[in-house]
């Protein structure tokens, strides 16, 4: 079966990481996927994969922690502002 | 259930998600937050961008600069791209041919290099912080 290259994915999701969730997330994406790209190039299947595992890891865990931080955020601060409305 | 019906689900589902947030955000002056100045104090390369899309909706073009400068001018062309993105997902396309990888597949490390150094900058000259004028 012919090897896929997720090169553009995982180096577009790591580019909105930086920028959007979790920027140390998205540097170890970033280089990973760097990483995986040229391994896939070298014509070594087996650390592409290794790598672009690792990067894959490292953008769920970016993603997850941005949106549970900032869902968190965002509830307690809409609480903290219905309680002040509510309070005159 | 077809198979497009529900990336039309998935798609529409995610868009009410950001329109909420957004709204809500707001409404109510309480964004988006970055976690990486939240646990370190240091500004990364997208801190101000949400600030940045209020003062653009409210037509004042300067702030919106002052907040982002390097993201500012891509905030239309990057949402028109997203939408793209959704269209070309609801048709079937495969990710690694959508248009928006393909961009990144070819000028993502460049654009990867110019946003580190623009977080690494903002942090040590003030008129790149995102800050009011």
């Amino acid at each position: 079966m012919e090897q896929k290259n997720n090169f553009g994915l995982l180096l577009g999701l790591s580019i909105a990481e930086i920028i959007c969730c979790c920027l140390p997330a998205g540097v170890v994406g970033l280089i990973m996927a760097i990483q995986a790209n040229n391994a896939f190039r070298s014509g070594d299947y087996t650390t592409y994969d290794s790598k672009a595992k690792v990067a894959r890891i490292a953008l769920i865990i970016g993603a997850i922690v941005g949106i549970v931080i900032n869902v968190l955020t965002f509830i307690s601060n809409f609480a903290m502002i219905a309680s002040s409305m509510g309070s005159y | 259930m077809k198979p497009i019906i529900k990336r039309c689900l998935i798609v529409t589902l995610i868009i009410s998600f950001i329109l909420l947030y957004a709204f809500l955000s707001y409404r109510f002056q309480a964004g988006f937050i970055c976690v990486f100045y939240q646990f370190t104090g240091w500004y990364c390369p997208g801190c101000g961008i949400g600030r940045s899309v209020l003062s653009l909706l409210n037509g004042d073009w300067m702030q919106a600069f002052r907040y982002n400068v390097l993201l500012m001018p891509f905030i239309i062309p990057g949402v028109l791209l997203l939408l793209f993105t959704a269209w070309q997902y609801i048709k079937g396309v495969s990710p690694q041919d959508f248009l928006i990888f393909r961009i990144t597949k070819r000028f993502g490390i460049p654009i990867a290099i110019l946003l580190l150094v623009y977080g690494f900058l903002r942090n040590i000259l003030d008129i790149l912080a995102p800050t009011m004028l």
